[in-house]
Parts: C-alpha cells; sequence; structure tokens
C-alpha cells in the first residue's frame, strides 16, 4: 500500500507540474491572440485600446459603432470596448480594467438598451481564462463569474473541462474592437420571444451611478446613446416608459447628453439587420456615420 | 457523478482511504461503507433512485431466502422466483417503457398520441443495469448456483456497488457477491493495474468517444444535407464513439473495481477485430449477451431444439436486446437487424467458427482475416446507423443516403486538422489493442522499460487527454440506458 500510494502521489506530482507549464504555455500564446474575444483583453492589457474616444456597452456596442467610421468622421481615435452577451456589471469590470492599462479617455459613448441594467455573468467565460491570475482579474472578474473550484485552483482544469478546440473556435478578429456582421436577417429569436422586458438589477444600477459619478467628476463626457434595434422590439418591449424614466432622471442628474435613435427608419427596414437587435454591417456603418455627424453638430472631435 | 468530473476525482480517493484504513478490520463495515458510498455516488443524481434501487435489491435479497426456504415445498420456490422476475421487469418496464407504448398504442388506435395516456416518469440513471444484476441473483438461487445470503448489506453492496452500477458491467451473483463475502486485502499489483485501466477508459471516453460526438451529431441532426461520403464518416465515427464511450467507461469501473480488491468482468473483447457477426456477440457488452444467453435464450432452449424454435430463440433474444437499450422503434429493428445476420450462421452452425483470438501468436492477420473484419465491422456499422436514428424513418434515409452518388464525393471537414488528430488517435487506440488483443491490458506496457519511461508515457496520455478534452460536458451514451 505504502509504495502504491507513495508511486501515486509521485505521478499526480508530475501531473500537477505537467498541467502548470501547459497552463503558462496555453496563457502566453492567448495572451498574443490575435482574434476575439481574447483580442480586445490584450489590446487593453497593452495599452493599444487607449483612444479619445470609447465606446462601452454591450452587443449592441460591439457590432453597431465602428470606430473607423467615427474617427473619419470626427477626426480622433476611437476604441470600441463592446462586450457580448454583457450587461453593465461585466462591462464595468472591463472599463476598470481598460482604466488601469490605457489612458483617460474624453468621451465615453455608452449605449444603453433594455439589458444594460441587468445582471450577467458565465457567457462567453473563456475570454478571461488567459488574465485568470492577474490581481486585477482576481478582485474584479474572477469572484462574479461562475468559476467553480476547481477552475480557480488546478493548473490548467479551466481550459480543460472548457475544451481547448473552442477556445480557437472562432477567427474573427474586430478591428479596434467593432464587428461589421455581414449576416442576413434571422427573425427566429423575435418569433420565439413573445415579449421583451426593460430588466434592473439593484447591484448593477448601482454601479452604474457608480460609474457615472466617477466619470463625471473626472471630466470625461458621458453621452448616453440608444442605437436603432427592430420596430417590432420597440413595440413590444415591457417597461419601455420606465426605462426612459430612468435613463433621464440619470442623464438629468449628471449632465449627460441623450442620443436617441430607438426609432430610427434604420429599425424598419430588415436590410440592416441580422436579426431584432442588432444592425448587420451596412445598418452599422449608417448608423456610426449618423451617430459621428450628431456627435460633430455636439462639438465632440477634432482631437487629432 | 460522471466518472470524468472534478466530484468523482474527490469522492474516489476519500472512499478509497477510508476503505482500506478506515473499515478494513471489519469485512460487514467495510460492506456497510460500500453501500453507504454507493448510494452517495447515486443519489447524487437525483435522491429519489436510491428509493427504487434499495426496494429492488430488497426484493430480490428477499425473494432469495425465500426460494431457499420452501424450495421443497412443491411450486413456492418457482412462484418466489417468477413473482420476483416479474415484479422487477414490470418496475423496469413501467419506468422504460410504459409511456413508449402508450404513445404507440395511442398513434395505432387514437389516432394520435395522447398526452393523458403518459405518465412522463423519469428513466432512473442505471434501472437497466441494476434490476438485470439483482433478478441474476435470485435466479441463480433457485437454480441453485449459489447460497442466498443472509446478509442484506452483503447483498446491497453487490447490487449497488458504485463502479457497475450505472452503466456495467452486469455482473453475476456467482462472481461478485462471495467476494463482498470475503476479506479483500490490498494488492499492489491489481490496484495499479486498475489505474492504468482507468487511464485507458478515460483516454478512450474523453479523446475518442467525445471528439467523435462533435462530427457525429452535426450531421445526424442534418444529414439530409450532407453527401454520402460525409454520412458514412459519420456513420463509422459513430461506431467508435459509442465503443469508446462504453467500452471506456467499462473499463474504469473495471479498473476502479480493482482498486477496490474486487474483480468484475470483462465487458468488451476487441469487438471490431470479429470476423462474424457471431463473434462480434461474443466480444461486445459481454455481461449483457451472456445474461440472455444464459436466462433466457437457453431456457427457451439454445439452439438444441427445432430450426423453428432456433430461429424464434434467436429473434427473442435480439429483439430483446434491443428493446433493453431502449423504448424507441429503432433499438427493435437494431436487434432484429442483427437477428437477421446472425440467423445464417447458427442455422448452419457456423456460429462458434472464431473462438481464438484473431492471429493468435502473430503481428499481422492475414487477407482473408482482413477482409472479414472489414466486412463484419461495416456490417456492424450499419446497424450502428438504425442505433443512433430518431426513428426508423431517419435511418432509412440516411443508409439510402450513403449509398447515393455523392459517396463518391469529399467528406465535409470543418476542421481538417482536428480530425487528422482524431483519426490518428482513432488508429493508435486500434493499434494498441490490436497489440493486446489476447492479454487485453493495453497500458500494461512490461515492453517498455525503464518504469520512468512507462511513467513518462502514461504522462502523455494525461496530457492528451487535458489537450483534446472537447469540453462540453458529454454523458456516457449507456446512461440511458
Amino acid at each position: 500500500m505504502k509504495k502504491f500510494l507513495i508511486r501515486t502521489s509521485l505521478f499526480i506530482l508530475m501531473v500537477t507540474v505537467a498541467m502548470c507549464v501547459l497552463d503558462v504555455v496555453l496563457t502566453k500564446k492567448l495572451n498574443h491572440y490575435e482574434y476575439r474575444p481574447m483580442l480586445g483583453w490584450n489590446e487593453i492589457y497593452d495599452g493599444r485600446a487607449s483612444a479619445d474616444i470609447v465606446v462601452m456597452g454591450n452587443s449592441r456596442a460591439w457590432v453597431h459603432y465602428s470606430p473607423a467610421i467615427l474617427d473619419s468622421v470626427l477626426h480622433c481615435h476611437t476604441y470600441n470596448l463592446g462586450i457580448d452577451g454583457s450587461a453593465f456589471n461585466r462591462q464595468y469590470s472591463r472599463y476598470k480594467i481598460y482604466r488601469m492599462y490605457d489612458k483617460k479617455p474624453k468621451v465615453i459613448l455608452q449605449n444603453i438598451d433594455f439589458v444594460t441594467l441587468a445582471y450577467t455573468t458565465g457567457y462567453e467565460q473563456f475570454q478571461y481564462f488567459p488574465y485568470f491570475y492577474r490581481r486585477e482579474m482576481q478582485e474584479l472578474v474572477v469572484p462574479y463569474e461562475e468559476f467553480t473550484f476547481a477552475d480557480k485552483y488546478l493548473p490548467f482544469y479551466r481550459y480543460a473541462n472548457f475544451g481547448i478546440k473552442r477556445i480557437f473556435k472562432t477567427k474573427v478578429a474586430p478591428v479596434n474592437g467593432y464587428i461589421g456582421k455581414e449576416e442576413p436577417w434571422n427573425g427566429t429569436r423575435l418569433r420565439k420571444k413573445k415579449s421583451f422586458k426593460f430588466t434592473v438589477d439593484s447591484t448593477t444600477l448601482e454601479q452604474f451611478e457608480q460609474y457615472l459619478a466617477e466619470t463625471h467628476a473626472e471630466g470625461i463626457q458621458m453621452i448616453f446613446v440608444h442605437a436603432p434595434i427592430y420596430q417590432e422590439i420597440t413595440q413590444k418591449l415591457e417597461g419601455r416608459d420606465e426605462m426612459w424614466r430612468l435613463y433621464k432622471r440619470l442623464a438629468e442628474q449628471y449632465q449627460i447628453p441623450i442620443l436617441n435613435y430607438e426609432e430610427d427608419s434604420l429599425g424598419m427596414d430588415t436590410n440592416y439587420l441580422y436579426n431584432a437587435t442588432h444592425l448587420n454591417k451596412t445598418g452599422s456603418e449608417i448608423f456610426s456615420r449618423k451617430l459621428a455627424n450628431d456627435l460633430k453638430a455636439m462639438g465632440i472631435g477634432q482631437y487629432l | 457523478m460522471l466518472f470524468n468530473s472534478i466530484e468523482f476525482t474527490i469522492f474516489l480517493p476519500i472512499v478509497f482511504v477510508l476503505y482500506w484504513f478506515v473499515f478494513n478490520r471489519n469485512l460487514k463495515a467495510q460492506n456497510a461503507f460500500v453501500v453507504a458510498a454507493s448510494y452517495l455516488f447515486y443519489g447524487w443524481w437525483d435522491w429519489r433512485f436510491l428509493l427504487l434501487i434499495a426496494f429492488t435489491s430488497t426484493c430480490s435479497w428477499w425473494s432469495g431466502l425465500l426460494i431457499d426456504r420452501f424450495r421443497d415445498s412443491g411450486n413456492k420456490a418457482k412462484w418466489i422466483s417468477g413473482g420476483n422476475i416479474t415484479l422487477n421487469l414490470l418496475i423496469l418496464c413501467l419506468f422504460k417503457y410504459y409511456d413508449f407504448f402508450a404513445e404507440s398504442f395511442g398513434r395505432l388506435f387514437l389516432g394520435g398520441a395522447s398526452d393523458s395516456l403518459l405518465l412522463h416518469l423519469i428513466l432512473p440513471v442505471g434501472i437497466s443495469f441494476y434490476t438485470f444484476q439483482a433478478l441474476s441473483y435470485s435466479i441463480d438461487v433457485y437454480r441453485k448456483k449459489i447460497e442466498p445470503t443472509k446478509d442484506i448489506i452483503q447483498f446491497f453492496a453487490f447490487v449497488s456497488f458504485f463502479p457497475q452500477l450505472v452503466a456495467g458491467p452486469i455482473e453475476r451473483a456467482t462472481n461478485l457477491l462471495p467476494q463482498f463475502g470475503k476479506t479483500r486485502t490490498f494488492d499492489y499489483h491489481t490496484a495499479t493495474d486498475g489505474m492504468r485501466q482507468i487511464l485507458w477508459g478515460l483516454f478512450k471516453k474523453i479523446v475518442i468517444a467525445d471528439n467523435c460526438a462533435i462530427y457525429v451529431n452535426e450531421v445526424y441532426a442534418n444529414f439530409e444535407d450532407y453527401s454520402g461520403s460525409t454520412l458514412l464518416v459519420a456513420a463509422v465515427l459513430f461506431a467508435f464513439q459509442i465503443y469508446g464511450d462504453f467500452s471506456g467507461y467499462s473499463d474504469i469501473a473495471i479498473g476502479t473495481a480493482k482498486l477496490f480488491g474486487i474483480k468484475l468482468m470483462r465487458n468488451f473483447n476487441v469487438p471490431y477485430f470479429s470476423r462474424d457477426i457471431a463473434e462480434f456477440w461474443r466480444r461486445w457488452h459481454i455481461s449483457l449477451t451472456t445474461w440472455f444467453r444464459d436466462y433466457v435464450y437457453i431456457p427457451l432452449g439454445g439452439s438444441r431444439c427445432s430450426k423453428a424454435k432456433i430461429i424464434r430463440n434467436t429473434f427473442v433474444i435480439f429483439l430483446l436486446s434491443g428493446m433493453w437499450h431502449g423504448a424507441n422503434w429503432t433499438f427493435i429493428v437494431w436487434g432484429a437487424y442483427h437477428a437477421l445476420l446472425f440467423l445464417p450462421l447458427i442455422l448452419m452452425g457456423k456460429n462458434r467458427r472464431y473462438r481464438d483470438t484473431v492471429a493468435a501468436g502473430r503481428l499481422l492477420p492475414d487477407v482473408k482475416s482482413i477482409l472479414k473484419m472489414a466486412l463484419t465491422f461495416f456490417l456492424v456499422t450499419i446497424g450502428w446507423v438504425i442505433f443512433r436514428a430518431d426513428s426508423i424513418g431517419q435511418a432509412w434515409t440516411y443508409i439510402a443516403n450513403i449509398f447515393s452518388p455523392s459517396l463518391l464525393t469529399k467528406p465535409w471537414h470543418p476542421d481538417v486538422i482536428h480530425y487528422c488528430h482524431l483519426f490518428a488517435f482513432i488508429a493508435l487506440m486500434l493499434a494498441g489493442e490490436w497489440m493486446h488483443r489476447e492479454d487485453g491490458n493495453v497500458l500494461q506496457m512490461k515492453r517498455i522499460q525503464p518504469r520512468a519511461v512507462r511513467f513518462l508515457c502514461y504522462m502523455l496520455i494525461v496530457v492528451t487527454i487535458a489537450i483534446f478534452n472537447p469540453g462540453e460536458g458529454n454523458q456516457f451514451i449507456y446512461f440511458q440506458f
């Protein structure tokens, strides 16, 4: 028995060392990965995301706001920090980490919609894997995501359990955080869901107000933007009035202008949408140009 | 809990340490601990399942005692045995087949499936396995093959022993029950052999089966969109998926049992090296096929009766075997398909041609054996298409589409590099099993010296499992049975 226990322990030790080595090797590889979602984090950590104008939000920020178009009209540098599948609780951690490694922006375009103030965890968790042991990740992200004990304390486990092939499956390279989606209209999601509801989580709302207060105190120009979505969603949205009352109250409190494209014509034509809540590439480019011109009229830009 | 889960990785060493260091001084206490650990393992899925297994175990144990008590009282023993069999099979049928037959009845006679007829019972994990295992005890007591045990804890340990509880091997009371009746002593070589077998089982399950599943699931879900060549590749990959999954589980179960000084029966004996269907069925899911042989086929007369009865008996066991797998007509048709393949062999008296291992004592088989193995594998793979399909219609369309002109086109490959890896691993698995087809212990690697090099080989397998785990936590296929 003694021999068995010693040899088994030795084997487990060797396996643990091997897993540590694999963890380090794969983490280093992903720290230079040029595809989403790791590319965005790599750019943040390398300081390559520093910009005059920063776009904040969920997937609608990520696919609607083209930095190239904003830059060409506003003569500045824009970076899109939009994070897919994420309410503000996750956006806030991303912003805080951004602020640790990149310069303070002059303007933040905060995309707002009916799910901004909800609470999300777990989606595309693998994007955090390569930065898992960084202090700010351990403080701002890991405790709030659905990581298990094994994910946190066993080397390489998070990669192996998720599946390494799945991590490398996506070969999509955002440009300055933005992707234009060239996909045809798919109304399935719309047909499946009978109603859409404005959701507020108290913790997320508290974080949102804190974020607005901080950026206001730092002199960053915050602008709320409601991007176009499919008109049927706007019509079906439960709590729409409540949503606008809340955003308007916050806007008034922190002197934040609101640019509302909720009823823009882009949302009435499925040629500009790839699903009920997202513009396709053509739609997002038209929207970005409209937005840029409206920002220019407000005196935003000319930082270069 | 799954064998390839973090919960099991924590559970197993704790149970191992307690088994050998705390409860080893007293056999009864050790058996009671086995029951407690096994019930914890099983209850992890759903604690309600425990009531059913406890009930089944109690009925079978008690019937064993009653059969022995009334053995000399006319037909009472027979009635008790029959009653126990009927009760356990009724429970199994209720959970497993009631909704299927009610739905089929509704479709046939009521013009459509009626929800009011259905019970929507959750199928307890492993019910087919432990029910058959418990039944084998009472039947063997009736046949005087084994003395009934008065020790209920010993019996509960036999039925619920966690390594083989949910997906076999289906143990015989004559093999497993006595092992719980005597003191187990720790043996270093058995335990290390067990660890190697667990490792090999994990390799087959995670690297082979789970990676095959990605391709197979995609193709089967959209089979009408794919070429004949793609469908054929998916069919072959499913053959390896189900083998890797099921034999992998059996290896983990047998290896785990070895850690506790318990010897379970071999459940797979390199079935894809079979030269005909009869040999395949002597090598695939051995515990189930021998169960049906000993408790159904032979009592019906086996092959020592008229041709008509041989045909009847053959169809009965293959149809029952198909039905055992689940409540779907596809399993019944799969059983019938194999019956049709088996029948000519048994009618011509050629079903026992290949009792030896192919190319015994030689490195490579001859051309004739290769062709026979290839043909048998092909026939089995076609059967797996029926097994895997959601309906008979889908199975038929799938097979028809394989043999369409698109069979000669290039198969679909979303990620050619990944599938090169997969085919390489399948080849490695087959090579390993071929080299050890006679001793059945792929990772023993006695030829590799020194020990440090063998250690490194095992390390490489662990690293391969870690890197090539496709994630998504795939369940073992046979848990659904």
